[in-house]
C-alpha cells in the first residue's frame, strides 16, 4: 500500500465562502490523499461540501487555507501559467445532468473539442475532427453524431458526450461529479461499465461524488465520508460497508434502502445526533485507526471505536 | 385474493397527439388496486408509470386523452370524465398526489399555510379563516414539523427540502383522501431524509387508512414499503405480484433485466449486467412482446404475437411466452433464483 504514487494530496484543506459577517466554512480540515488508477469517492448528503471539494481540485473554487498538490506540486492558489494549463489538461470533470451540461446551441463535434480548441492542443482541423473522432467511439458513440446538436440524444448518449469532452484532454484525474444519478437504473449500468472500462484502458484514476451509496460501494476502492464540510471517516469500500466506525456513517448506511424485501422491512434505521460529541475538553483528531481505515473523534471516541474493532475480531 | 378492488382500470389506452402523429403512452394497461394496500409501480423513464396514474385523477397534459378501457372507481367510470367539474369531485378529495420534486410543486410566493388552508378549503368547503387556520396548524403538526405556529407563516424558500416534501404531503392528505399516488417521492432527498419521509407516509397511511401508489425506479424503496409490485414496459404492466414473488421469484424478462442491473448484485471490477437497446418508439404499432428486441433470449413467437398474462401463483402473473406450457423450458437466471442469499452474504 505504502508504495503507491500519490496523484492527489489534500492537506489541511479549508474552502470558505463570502467574507466578513457572511463568511461561511463549507469544507473544513479535510486531508486525504487519491493513489494512482484507483477510484476514490466522496459521499455525503448535499450541502456537505462534497462538490466543493471536487471543484476545488479543479481549481474552479478558490482555497482558503491548506494546500492541494498533483503528482507532488502545488496546484491550489497563486500557481505559474504552464502549471495551470497542465492542470486544465490532465484534470477533467464530468458532470451530474446531462441535459444541462451539454451547450444546447452547439453541435456535439464542437462540445467535445471545446477545450482543444481553447488552448489550441491541435495541429490542424484534420487532427482535431480525428481527436473528436477517436473519443466519440471510446466512449461507443457514432462518430457521425458529430454533426447533431444534444437535443437529439438520449440522457444515456448526453453522459457519454460529457464523458468525451473530458477524455479528449487525455486527462490523467477525473473528478466524476454524480455522473449517473440523473440516468435510468438500465443506463445507468452502461455508464458505470463505461466509466470502469475506461480506468482500466486509460489507467484513469475517478474522485467520484454520489450519494447512492449502493453504486459507491460498487465502483470505489476507497470512500470518504463527509458531513457538514469533514471528513468523518474514510477506510476501503468494503471495510467501510462491514465495519463503519463513526455514529455519522453508521446513521448513513443504516438509511440505504436494500433491494430485498425481507432485509428492508425487518431493518433499523440510525439516526445520527451530533450532540452525542462532546469536544469541549478532549478536541477531535484526524486519526488511522487501523492501517488505511481513518476516523474523526477524540481520545475518549477513539477509545471506544479501538474497543468496538477488538470486539469484532 | 377475494377482496374487491376498490379501484379497477380496465384495459386503458392513452394516447398523446405530437406534431401532428399519435403517440400510444398506455396500451390497454390494466390494474386492480385493494383497499389499504401499498403498491408500487416500477419502470424506466417513458416506461409510462407516471401517465397511467395521472389519468387516475385527470391530470393528463392537455395534448393526451383516456382514448380505450375503463377505470372504475366508486361506482363511476373515471375514464369517461372529461370536464373538469367531474375531475373536481375525485382529484384531492377522494385521490391525491404527491410529486417528485417539492421546489417545483409547491407556490414559490405563498406562505405555506396559506397552501394547505387552500386544499381544505377547495376540497371540503370550510370558508372560515380561524377555523381554517387551525386547521392547517394540525396538518402541519400531523406531517411531524416543529413548530408550526411560527412555520405557517413562512415561505417554501425557508424550508429545506425534506420540510418542504413534509408541506406537499400535508397538501396532499388535508382532506384525507382514499387513495394517495406518490410520484418518486423521495428522488431528490438524501437518504437519510428519504428514510423519514417513507416512514412519514407509512404513518400517515395506517392513521388515515389510504391505499398508497408509490411511483419509483429505486428498487431499494420498492422493498421497504410495497405490498405489491406492477412492473411497467413500454405502456403496459408486464409483471404484478406480491414484493416477494417480484424480488424472489420474478418471471419476465424485463423483471430479470432490471433486477440484475442492481449494483448491490454486481462483483467489483466486473461488468454490470446492461439491458441493450432503446425502448421502443410508442409512435409505431408493437407486434410481439416490446420488450423482446432487448431480450437475448426472446422467443420466435415474441416477436410474432403479444402474450397474455400467464398466472405464476394466484396472486403473481407475468406477460411473458415464457410461462406458456408450449414454450420451451426456460429457467431464471442464476442471479434471481439466488438474490436472496447474495444480498445477505453482503453484511
Amino acid at each position: 500500500m505504502a508504495e503507491r504514487e500519490k496523484l492527489i494530496e489534500i492537506k489541511d484543506l479549508q474552502i470558505t465562502f463570502g467574507s466578513g459577517k457572511h463568511k461561511f466554512v463549507a469544507v473544513d480540515h479535510v486531508n486525504f490523499d487519491i493513489y494512482k488508477g484507483e477510484t476514490f469517492s466522496l459521499v455525503g448528503e448535499s450541502g456537505s461540501g462534497k462538490t466543493t471539494i471536487g471543484r476545488a481540485i479543479t481549481r474552479i473554487n478558490p482555497v482558503s487555507a491548506g494546500e492541494i498538490l498533483f503528482k507532488g506540486r502545488r496546484i491550489s492558489g497563486k500557481i505559474p501559467k504552464e502549471l495551470d494549463l497542465e492542470v486544465i489538461k490532465k484534470c477533467q470533470m464530468i458532470f451530474q445532468d446531462p441535459m444541462a451540461s451539454l451547450n444546447e446551441r452547439a453541435k456535439v463535434d464542437y462540445i467535445v473539442s471545446e477545450g482543444l480548441i481553447n488552448h489550441h492542443l491541435y495541429k490542424d482541423e484534420d487532427d482535431r475532427k480525428q481527436k473528436v473522432e477517436k473519443a466519440l467511439r471510446e466512449v461507443g458513440l457514432l462518430p457521425e453524431f458529430a454533426s447533431r446538436f444534444p437535443h437529439e440524444f438520449s440522457g444515456g448518449q448526453r453522459q457519454r458526450i460529457g464523458i468525451a469532452r473530458a477524455l479528449i484532454m487525455e486527462p490523467e484525474f477525473v473528478v466524476a461529479d454524480e455522473p449517473i444519478s440523473a440516468l435510468d437504473v438500465s443506463i445507468r449500468a452502461q455508464v458505470l461499465n463505461l466509466l470502469n472500462r475506461l480506468r482500466k484502458s486509460r489507467g484513469l484514476t475517478y474522485l467520484f461524488i454520489a450519494h447512492d451509496l449502493s453504486v459507491v460501494r460498487f465502483i470505489s476502492d476507497r470512500i470518504a465520508v463527509i458531513h457538514k464540510g469533514r471528513i468523518v471517516e474514510l477506510a476501503e469500500a468494503e471495510k467501510l460497508f462491514l465495519h463503519p466506525l463513526h455514529p455519522y456513517t453508521k446513521a448513513l448506511l443504516s438509511a440505504v434502502p436494500i433491494p430485498d424485501p425481507e432485509l428492508e422491512k425487518n431493518k433499523k434505521l440510525l439516526v445520527y445526533d451530533p450532540s452525542v460529541h462532546d469536544y469541549s475538553k478532549d478536541g477531535p483528531v484526524w486519526e488511522e485507526i487501523l492501517p488505511g481505515h481513518f476516523v474523526w473523534g477524540n481520545q475518549k471516541e477513539l477509545e471506544g471505536y479501538r474497543k468496538e474493532i477488538d470486539s469484532a475480531k | 385474493m377475494a377482496k374487491e378492488p376498490i379501484l379497477s382500470a380496465k384495459d386503458v389506452v392513452i394516447q398523446f397527439s405530437l406534431r401532428g402523429k399519435m403517440l400510444t403512452a398506455i396500451r390497454k394497461c390494466s390494474l386492480d388496486l385493494y383497499e389499504g394496500e401499498t403498491l408500487a409501480i416500477v419502470g424506466e423513464s417513458g416506461s409510462g408509470k407516471s401517465v397511467f396514474t395521472k389519468s387516475f385523477l385527470g391530470m393528463l397534459d392537455a395534448n393526451g386523452k383516456i382514448v380505450g378501457g375503463t377505470i372504475e372507481y366508486d361506482g363511476h367510470d373515471l375514464a369517461k370524465y372529461t370536464t373538469e367539474k367531474e375531475w373536481m369531485t375525485i382529484r384531492g378529495k377522494k385521490i391525491s398526489m404527491v410529486m417528485q420534486d417539492p421546489m417545483t410543486s409547491l407556490n414559490p410566493l405563498k406562505k405555506v399555510g396559506k397552501q394547505i388552508e387552500e386544499s381544505i378549503s377547495l376540497n371540503q368547503g370550510v370558508k372560515k379563516g380561524d377555523q381554517l387556520k387551525k386547521m392547517a396548524i394540525e396538518m402541519l403538526e400531523k406531517v411531524g414539523i416543529p413548530d408550526p405556529e411560527r412555520r405557517y407563516n413562512q415561505y417554501p424558500h425557508e424550508f429545506s427540502g425534506g420540510m418542504r416534501q413534509r408541506v406537499v404531503i400535508a397538501i396532499a392528505v388535508a382532506c384525507h383522501p382514499q387513495i394517495l399516488i406518490c410520484d418518486e417521492p423521495t428522488t431528490a432527498l438524501d437518504v437519510t431524509i428519504q428514510a423519514q419521509i417513507l416512514n412519514l407516509i407509512r404513518s400517515l397511511q395506517s392513521e388515515l387508512k389510504m391505499t398508497v401508489i408509490y411511483i419509483t425506479h429505486d428498487l431499494g424503496v420498492v422493498a421497504n414499503v410495497a405490498d405489491r409490485v406492477a412492473v411497467m414496459y413500454a405502456g403496459q404492466i408486464v409483471e404484478v405480484g406480491n414484493v416477494d414473488e417480484i424480488f424472489y421469484d420474478a418471471w419476465h424478462p424485463y423483471t430479470w433485466a432490471l433486477l440484475q442491473a442492481l449494483p448491490q448484485l454486481g462483483v467489483k471490477g466486473e461488468d454490470l449486467p446492461t439491458i441493450d437497446g432503446t425502448p421502443p418508439n410508442l409512435f409505431n404499432q408493437i407486434k410481439g412482446d416490446a420488450f423482446a428486441p432487448r431480450n437475448k433470449q426472446a422467443l420466435a413467437i415474441d416477436f410474432e404475437e403479444e402474450p397474455p398474462f400467464f398466472d405464476v401463483s394466484p396472486t403473481h402473473k407475468a406477460k411473458t411466452w415464457y410461462l406458456d406450457p408450449r414454450a420451451p423450458k426456460i429457467e431464471q437466471p442464476h442471479s434471481i433464483r439466488t438474490l436472496r442469499e447474495k444480498m445477505r452474504g453482503r453484511g
